[in-house]
């Protein structure tokens, strides 16, 4: 739900306080350029025009049930994700250095997943450590030596990119299993256009539109049988997942089908849908089910979700999985802190978008700090997603620091801790007037036969006052965000 | 189309179509029971709609009604008939229009939220019903593309009708003799055929021209004949095979009962009877029925394992129940 209402007076007393704020540049209300125009926008609306504004952006949420499922009161509730209506703006050239920095990164983890599944190299220099892989809980040794079409695992990568007190923007983690969120990023932004076409107009901002017909393109290129019209389909745990409503969206948008695993069946090492004209061979699998899920008779016995043998299809090659399966080890939040190393080691360069410093529980002296500074840390199950398994210490009660402390100590290798990062703020409304919240950034990499950046991503914002926590789970919002066409747009202050 | 698309959408329909009939024949009773009621000749008599729609015995007035349109526990019931079609909408969101789920959500919504101390509510539940089903085919007509999906919502809808309308003309057999007159006026009124009836045959009903109406009509579009015809069609046209051709047993079954319906006429009932007639429909639908779920909603390799066919078989049960009234 909207969350404001409007006043007369946009900014009054606007407080960056100790934090790196993305618009203004210190406590006197003083402007970065790019942000001047969208200031300037929003201060000259009346508050009629701003309330009619809202109130249709929040319609067309409704009206086209952009919403996700909540699981906490055990019924699975749809809730409208919050939308501000401010948008994070990127001028082009801090955008081109964040699009390097990722298509290096995930260059550098499609080459690693290569590495660990075929030669191991990379352990065997002593660079990683072969234990840490060896434990990592989304290690699959099982599709080892599989040949992958353009040696590609993590097709789609979701990297989320926060900013420091100096306003570096880093990498907090990667997400190369199931990202998603891609189509709040879409969907915001036919809102915006849809509310404010002045403003989007007068910015030059990069389109994100494309981001289906990239994915279907990237699809369609590491189809195992070489056609012209190779036949991929989306597979969704089903209508009671969180993520179903995106799921349809992206299908939809594809013009492909969204099957569920009973759609599906494997037959002479193919997989194959049903179809009311009977069976149709299936070429590649976007697929929105966790490895554990995908097949009952190789993993998870008990899963209903997935689709018998269908990991025999997989290992013969006749069907490609997007992302491919055990790409869970390089995301995972012990083997993040190797990336910088990888990024050396495969690439020889320095990383361009830096990590956040981690403590390891797997390394004897990082772990004796962890246990003695868990009140000052944020700790992290290194196999969790979504805000989950994971503390804030300085925001902790003593009970939960030391359950923590002794989940730590019982399983090191399953913990990873990081100094407090105070995440950038972002002008956002809040009860009549603009307040800064922390926001983060999830840009969305595209890899098939090249990488593609698509310019935008979903910006998140913790609407609670004071909180870090972005996910949308826990009370986060989001934001549009718009990349900047115009190279000279950050130097912008010259010609106001 | 995915076969489980069409599976939903079919049922779907069907359910609706059943809850719509269902609907229409209480409310069509309702109004000849009152008259009755006043003249003192036939005391409140549900137990007739019971026999017909085959949903078993249930002691009491007040019971029967309530079972046939709010129950819970019934199946069967009107209001069941929608939860089951709006589940099967819900799977399907992304295939169908933002309009026919939206009402069919708030038909499910506001059924569920009658005033159980209302007396009239069975009546006014049965007309809200009744009223949806024109919008909501009004809504599939003027938007669903003619592609699989139309003739699936389609085929569901015109095997339920041919199967409503002829298992009703059974109603007078389950009738005191003296009642049976009134029984044809409530089964043209059920089925909106009273302004059809008077300008095909003119101010008497009489079990003849009812009947006539009702099974023979090529024209009337809720005659047994009139959907054998259109199921016959919008089969050949999934499948893409010319009318006088089949290609599955589906289409067979349906030609053939297609070409019963053609060549038979009220003069063959004196000698078979009624009730039998209405059998042997029966028995046709339900082959028709089931040769659609075998051809094209379970089309399985000839080797699978042993989870598919678990399920398969639980799909089999789940049919075999909602096939059953």
């Amino acid at each position: 739900m909207l969350h404001c209402r409007w006043v007369d007076k946009l900014v009054t007393d606007y407080k960056t306080g100790k934090f790196f704020d993305e618009a203004f540049i210190n406590d006197e209300c003083e402007l970065r350029p790019f942000y001047k125009e969208a200031v300037k926008f929003f201060d000259k609306l009346k508050n009629p025009e701003m309330e009619a504004s809202l109130r249709s952006l929040e319609r067309n949420f409704l009206m086209q049930g952009i919403t996700f499922t909540v699981y906490s009161d055990g019924q699975g509730t749809e809730r409208i994700f919050p939308f501000d209506p401010f948008p994070r703006i990127i001028p082009a050239d801090e955008w081109e250095v964040i699009e390097k920095g990722l298509l290096q990164r995930v260059s550098a983890l499609n080459l690693f997943l290569k590495d660990i599944y075929s030669k191991r190299q990379i352990l065997k220099d002593g660079v990683v450590p072969e234990s840490l892989v060896k434990s990592s809980k989304h290690n699959r040794a099982e599709c080892s030596g599989l040949e992958l079409p353009y040696d590609v695992y993590m097709h789609i990568c979701g990297t989320d990119l926060i900013r420091d007190d100096e306003g570096t923007y880093r990498v907090l983690e990667d997400n190369g299993r199931c990202p998603s969120g891609v189509s709040y990023m879409l969907e915001n932004r036919v809102a915006m256009k849809r509310t404010f076409p002045e403003l989007y107009r007068k910015l030059k901002v990069e389109p994100v539109r494309t981001y289906p017909a990239e994915l279907l393109k990237m699809l369609k290129s590491v189809s195992p049988r070489q056609q012209d019209d190779p036949v991929c389909v989306l597979l969704t745990p089903g209508q009671y997942n969180s993520a179903y409503f995106e799921h349809t969206f992206l299908a939809r948008q594809m013009g492909i089908e969204i099957v569920e695993g009973r759609d599906l069946f494997v037959d002479n090492d193919r997989v194959y849908m049903h179809t009311t004209m009977g069976p149709v061979q299936v070429d590649v699998i976007y697929r929105r089910i966790d490895d554990d899920f995908l097949d009952p008779n190789f993993f998870n016995r008990e899963s209903m979700l997935g689709v018998p043998d269908l990991m025999k299809a997989y290992r013969e090659g006749n069907v490609s999985l997007v992302n491919a399966v055990g790409t869970g080890v390089a995301d995972d939040k012990a083997t993040y802190s190797y990336v910088p190393a990888m990024i050396k080691y495969y690439l020889d360069e320095e990383p361009i978008l830096p990590n956040v410093h981690t403590y390891l529980g797997s390394d004897e002296s990082d772990l004796k700090y962890m246990l003695e500074n868990v009140e000052s840390l944020v700790i992290k199950a290194v196999d969790e997603a979504g805000g989950y398994g994971m503390l804030i210490g300085p925001s902790a009660s003593k009970k939960e620091c030391e359950e923590f402390r002794a989940k730590v100590k019982s399983s090191p290798r399953g913990y990873v801790a990081q100094p407090v990062i105070s995440l950038s703020t972002h002008p956002t409304f809040c009860d009549n007037r603009l307040e800064g919240r922390h926001i983060d950034l999830r840009p969305f990499v595209l890899t098939g036969e090249k990488s593609v950046v698509i310019p935008g991503g979903l910006t998140r914002v913790a609407l609670k006052k004071g909180s870090l926590v972005v996910n949308s789970s826990q009370g986060g919002g989001s934001k549009d965000t718009w990349v900047l066409r115009d190279p000279s747009s950050s130097n912008d202050s010259n010609n106001k | 189309m995915l076969s489980r698309v069409a599976e939903n959408l079919y049922w779907m329909s069907r359910q609706i179509e059943r809850a719509d009939s269902l609907a229409r024949l209480v409310m069509a009773h309702q109004n000849e029971l009152l008259d009755a009621t006043a003249m003192g000749s036939w005391e409140n008599e549900w137990h007739p709609l019971l026999e017909v729609t085959s949903m078993g015995d249930e002691e009491s007035t007040e019971g029967v009604v309530t079972y046939m349109v709010s129950s819970r526990e019934n199946p069967d019931s009107i209001f069941q008939c929608i939860f089951y079609a709006r589940e099967n909408a819900r799977g399907v969101r992304d295939q169908i229009t933002e309009e026919m789920w939206v009402e069919l959500n708030s038909l499910w919504l506001s059924l569920s939220r009658y005033d159980v101390s209302d007396p009239d509510r069975h009546m006014k539940m049965c007309n809200e019903v009744i009223q949806f089903s024109f919008l909501f085919r009004g809504i599939v007509s003027g938007v669903l593309p003619r592609t699989d999906a139309w003739h699936f919502v389609r085929l569901g809808e015109t095997i339920e009708r041919a199967d409503k309308t002829s298992r009703m003309l059974d109603l007078p057999n389950f009738l005191p003799k003296p009642e049976i007159t009134s029984a044809w006026n409530t089964m043209l009124k059920a089925t909106s055929a009273t302004v059809e009836h008077q300008q095909q045959y003119g101010g008497e009903v009489d079990r003849s021209s009812a009947i006539s109406l009702l099974l023979f009509s090529t024209t009337f579009p809720r005659a047994v004949r009139y959907c054998a015809i259109e199921l016959d069609r919008i089969l050949h046209l999934i499948s893409g095979t010319r009318e006088e051709d089949y290609l599955n047993e589906a289409e067979r079954a349906a030609g053939a009962f297609r070409s019963r319906m053609n060549f038979q006429g009220v003069e063959d009932l004196g000698r078979l009877g009624l009730h039998k007639f209405i059998d042997a429909i029966q028995k046709d639908l339900n082959k028709i029925g089931d040769e659609i779920v075998t051809r094209y909603f379970m089309i399985r390799p000839k080797e699978f394992p042993s989870s598919a066919q678990a399920y398969v078989a639980s799909r089999v049960q789940a049919h075999a129940k909602a096939a059953q009234q």
